[in-house]
């Protein structure tokens, strides 16, 4: 291979040289760059950095906006069925809701002599377990008396549904105006490295 | 026993690249420390990247372009690259991208000049209107009768002076692509002056 063309290494090749002397003066003659003041300085800007880190503190915002909706909107109902599914049961079944120690301990003897009263007894901790593991489930039982608690509950619910839609849609398009302006400047090198012909 | 210096020489190469990959990541190259001077607002350092760059600007648009129109191409491409500095990702990769604005900028400067153009016989097939009554011109004008990427390769080494390495170095091509661009652009243009016999 000729290493004279490459790098002007080993034996130089007559014809190149001969070519180097005939174009040489076509080559670049120095000249000094121009500036113009009008040319605007511009600083680098850590935008994809600043979208990002502007995203994270919107998105924890959000979701700390939501779980203490949410957790408010679980607690209260939740401590209203606390207070009101025993009596509401009690009243409904006419019985005790919750049973004493006494009427556990004494329940097998009755059960034996009363199975009507046994019955109503399993039915009614069949109840009391129901609601308990609907609590568990995350199922929230509203009060059926509080109709203006629940209209302020879902009022306040959907404020905080638009708040997190608009904050969304906010980092969206954030986050779209970032992805433009980073990809925005610099087209990318096509030609890098082809072969092509032509 | 060939099997084994192969490994040994390949085993020096592996060396040999991972010494030179280690000072990479170590040290940010010239043109890194120049570009992000610049961006820090340090508009002297410009300067320097112009010194070093400007002599490939320049071929890469003589490769293209008429030749009374490329000085003022090349203090055109330097300002738009000064004013679109801030959009460069990779600080590195300088060479790369100012050689693609002087692509695209000899494409729209044939873009734009195009409604003008008369070409007709020797003058079309060079991609040029220039007639060059001298010899260097001749030569100017076959070169850039060849294909794109062996134009541009032969222009910088035969018109510009820079040999092989410097030209991948600078444009950000890869050495391989290099040799072979200006082994078979030189293999064309041996083709074309022979049979020119006046030439």
């Amino acid at each position: 291979m000729n290493d004279y063309l490459w790098d002007r290494s080993g034996e130089p090749d007559k014809d190149i040289q001969r070519l180097e002397e005939i174009l040489a003066p076509l080559g670049y003659q120095p000249k000094p760059l121009e500036i113009p003041a009008s040319v605007p300085a511009h600083r680098r800007r850590f935008l994809p950095a600043l979208a990002i880190a502007a995203t994270i503190t919107l998105m924890a915002l959000a979701v700390g906006l939501w779980f203490s909706l949410y957790r408010s909107r679980a607690i209260v109902p939740s401590q209203t069925n606390l207070a009101n599914v025993p009596a509401e049961n009690g009243k409904e079944n006419g019985l005790q809701s919750t049973p004493s120690p006494e009427t556990v301990r004494a329940r097998p003897t009755n059960e034996k002599t009363n199975p009507q009263l046994a019955d109503a007894g399993h039915r009614a901790t069949g109840r009391a377990l129901h609601t308990t593991s609907e609590r568990r489930s995350g199922k929230v039982i509203r009060p059926q008396h509080q109709p203006e608690a629940i209209a302020d509950t879902r009022a306040e619910a959907e404020a905080a549904k638009d708040q997190l839609m608009f904050a969304l849609r906010l980092v969206s398009s954030k986050l779209s105006l970032a992805q433009k302006r980073a990809q925005g400047g610099y087209p990318g090198n096509l030609m890098r490295n082809q072969h092509k012909v032509g | 026993m060939y099997e084994v210096q192969a490994n040994a020489s390949t085993l020096l190469m592996i060396g040999r690249r991972e010494d030179n990959t280690s000072l990479l990541a170590v040290e940010p190259s010239a043109e890194a420390v120049l570009v992000n001077a610049v961006l820090e607002g340090d508009r002297e350092q410009f300067a320097r990247l112009y010194d070093l760059y400007a002599r490939m600007v320049h071929g890469i648009l003589l490769a293209r372009v008429p030749r009374d129109e490329v000085d003022d191409l090349v203090q055109d491409i330097f300002l738009h690259a000064l004013r679109k500095l801030h959009t460069l990702r990779n600080a590195a990769a300088f060479g790369s991208w100012i050689a693609m604005i002087a692509r695209n900028r000899a494409m729209d400067f044939h873009r734009n000049s195009r409604p003008t153009m008369q070409l007709d016989g020797d003058a079309a097939e060079a991609g040029g209107p220039e007639s060059n009554p001298t010899l260097a011109g001749q030569i100017l004008d076959m070169i850039r009768g060849l294909p794109d990427a062996y134009r541009e390769t032969l222009v910088l080494r035969l018109v510009e002076g820079m040999t092989g390495p410097e030209i991948a170095e600078r444009t950000g091509l890869t050495p391989a692509s290099v040799r072979v661009n200006l082994h078979r652009g030189m293999k064309l243009l041996r083709t074309k002056l022979g049979s020119k016999e006046g030439l």
